[in-house]
């Protein structure tokens, strides 16, 4: 495992994206922001008594910004009593304890090089891809790549920028499903579609990129476990399947 | 009633009075004290460190482990500093790794080869040995106490997987055609950077070069913990795999005091075991325990910002030699650097010619009675070693220089504890011996 760091890393930037979801980047040394793209941080409130060793309690996040920058992006939604004091406590200024780079949830490592990919990814389980994307972007990859984004509403689109950036690489196949209300127009490079995200344009992608297809799934667990055993049912192969699941 | 910081405070200071009635102020007499080939250089902060940690308590890996690591990494220019409690552990993490599952087809496997040397250091071979490969034993040359870039060449075959090379006493060997048969033939490359922290080749960090590297922080090493090594990669795969095998060869990877750091301890599967078995007893690997104490790494974290003037102590200390043997070339092969290189210079090798008229063993004795410490080039020639009759092996080339090695070869120190003084009464030893053998006039 790459080292660990613990940092101490001061709220720049807060957004609320829409009602129980914010968007934090941190400040943080640019030498210590080692991770590859999928990985996870812990984020703890209190502070950490370095002399005591023991960390205090968190949770964690994907790491929505790409490796090597001297500020590092989470993405959270208000879910439970933690989330809840990160709503009422995380404010600009505000540090927090940081600790990372964990999880294995990395395209670079699970799938060959260059392979096709498709991407499912549920709401905020958009995050673990976005440094993947955003470095794709950066080296201009022409792997292909078939991205399925699920949300609510529409004005739960997290990460637009990058995503519209994503549009441009040369293999890149965009769909964006909006589940309870008119899907927008307006994602360049991007087509839109309303509901839920469809198995069928999934299983179509799988078959369309061929048989060395990767599948990278990330979102709520139910809708992971529908597409996974979706999957498997029609003969995919589950060593091709990654998930990237939070209870 | 003093605080915990206050308190702290009073005991860094006794530390430091300490230090300054039992280690500061050492004289050299020559004759009477001993002239080491190495050993710790250190002042006060480095005991003070220790005790700072001692203070914590905390007997695991922690906050000066981090420290330490992130410094290491940074001065070597890698990506990952993974530390363990010594050089031969580092080693054999490093080759380990290359086993992982991890790794997929790419994995080094049972009677694969691996080339490397006989004259050298047991540890750079014994995981090659240990992990059921088979070493290809190439010849070095005398000088640079490298192997030469063409033995490599000729003795790469099709079960060739790997290269596993020491930088001998600092001396980085010759990376560039190294790397271009590395890449050409897809092999593995493990840099021994043990006695070689700090040297560069064409102005890179050895270590930086490979796929996998090592050091040692053993006290004769450029700086010490004690007991202790690290292995650098950049690649996280192979880190991954380190700490696992490192770490009893465990799935999980909390740090002590931790739980849960991945977020699924109880809800996965692994292997055959039930659903939600605790990930903390999962193992992925055959795996050892190899860890260091945050105590360890607090003495590294002070040893650190001394390396760059130990380096440059170890170049001027070599420059001394040099200027004392130059005169000396009909009596003894001196030693030089690769070309391109700039070598942290663990020692100063020399080797007796074979008409020099005395035998090594006759110099490296007198010098030892008048208290000038030597050192043979570790193992001479590991095939002549008891521990090493009757191992799978595959020889190469001749290895006429290798035997040379071990019949003439030593080294004095360069070590940051020698200076002007002991290296000229070295040298009038060194001198007095010639004298006495008819050699210098």
């Amino acid at each position: 495992m790459a080292i660990i760091q613990r940092i101490k890393a001061e709220v720049i930037a807060l957004d609320k994206v829409f009602s129980g979801v914010y968007k934090v980047v941190f400040r943080v040394p640019s030498r210590q922001n080692r991770f590859t793209p999928g990985q996870f941080a812990h984020l703890a409130l209190d502070e950490f008594d370095q002399t005591l060793g023991f960390w205090p309690e968190s949770r964690v996040f994907s790491i929505s910004s790409e490796p090597k920058l001297d500020t590092l992006t989470l993405v959270y939604s208000v879910k439970g009593n933690f989330t809840r004091r990160m709503e009422a406590e995380l404010a600009v200024g505000r540090s927090v304890w940081l600790k990372f780079p964990y999880g294995d949830f990395s395209i670079e490592y699970l799938a060959p090089a260059q392979s096709p990919l498709v991407i499912v990814a549920g709401g905020t389980g958009i995050s673990p891809f976005i440094p993947f994307l955003s470095s794709a972007v950066r080296q201009n990859d022409s792997r292909k790549i078939h991205f399925h984004h699920g949300l609510k509403k529409n004005g739960m689109l997290i990460f637009e920028p990058e995503l519209r950036l994503s549009s441009k690489l040369p293999g890149f196949q965009g769909v964006l499903y909006v589940e309870d209300e008119t899907p927008r127009q307006d994602l360049d490079g991007w087509q839109t579609e309303a509901g839920r995200i469809s198995t069928v344009a999934v299983r179509k992608s799988c078959r369309d990129l061929g048989v060395d297809t990767c599948v990278f799934l990330s979102g709520p667990p139910a809708m992971i476990d529908f597409f996974k055993n979706d999957l498997l049912d029609v003969g995919f192969s589950s060593d091709k399947i990654f998930i990237d699941s939070w209870e | 009633m003093a605080t915990e910081k206050q308190l702290r405070e009073e005991i860094s200071q006794k530390v430091k009075e300490y230090y300054n009635v039992k280690f500061a102020n050492q004289k050299f007499t020559p004759g009477e004290t001993p002239v080491r080939y190495a050993g710790r250089v250190f002042d006060e902060k480095e005991i003070q460190s220790l005790v700072d940690s001692s203070l914590d308590f905390w007997l695991t890996s922690g906050r000066y482990t981090d420290e330490f690591e992130n410094v290491l990494a940074e001065f070597v220019g890698v990506d990952n500093a993974i530390l363990t409690n010594s050089g031969s552990s580092a080693n054999l993490l490093a080759f380990s790794s290359l086993t992982s599952h991890l790794l997929g087809d790419k994995r080094l496997k049972p009677g694969d080869e691996v080339i490397s040397v006989a004259a050298g250091f047991p540890t750079t071979v014994n995981p090659i040995i240990q992990y059921q490969m088979v070493p290809v034993f190439v010849d070095i040359e005398l000088g640079t106490y490298n192997v030469l870039v063409e033995e490599i060449r000729k003795a790469i075959g099709p079960k060739t997987r790997a290269i596993f090379l020491a930088h001998t006493l600092g001396n980085p060997y010759d990376l560039e055609p190294i790397m271009d048969l590395v890449k050409q033939h897809d092999l593995w490359l493990i840099e021994d950077c043990c006695d070689a922290l700090g040297s560069t080749y064409k102005g890179k960090m050895v270590g930086t070069f490979g796929h996998v590297s090592t050091c040692s922080f053993y006290p004769a090493h450029h700086i010490t913990i004690g007991e202790g090594g690290a292995v650098f990669t950049n690649d996280e795969r192979i880190a991954r795999a380190v700490t696992s095998i490192r770490d009893w060869g465990r799935d999980c990877y909390c740090q002590g005091g931790e739980n849960n750091t991945c977020g699924t301890r109880f809800t996965s599967t692994y292997g055959e075991l039930p659903k939600g078995y605790d990930h903390k007893y999962v193992y992925s690997h055959i795996g050892y325990n190899l860890k260091v104490t945050d105590m360890q790494a607090a003495i590294g974290v002070e040893q650190m910002k001394k390396l760059p003037g130990f380096i440059a102590e170890r170049k001027k200390n070599f420059q001394l030699w040099e200027e004392g043997f130059k005169d000396l070339e009909s009596v003894f092969i001196l030693p030089k650097a690769t070309p391109g290189s700039d070598p942290s210079w663990f020692a100063y090798p020399v080797t007796v010619k074979m008409d020099a008229g005395f035998s090594r063993t006759e110099l490296t004795d007198y010098l030892s009675r008048n208290l000038v410490e030597t050192r043979n080039l570790f193992a001479g020639n590991l095939l002549k070693q008891p521990a090493y009759f009757g191992i799978k092996k595959r020889i190469a080339s001749s290895l006429e220089n290798t035997d040379r090695c071990m019949n003439d070869t030593f080294f004095l120190g360069t070590y940051p504890g020698l200076d002007e003084a002991k290296i000229k009464y070295s040298l009038q030893v060194l001198r007095q011996f010639l004298l006495g053998k008819g050699t210098l006039i």
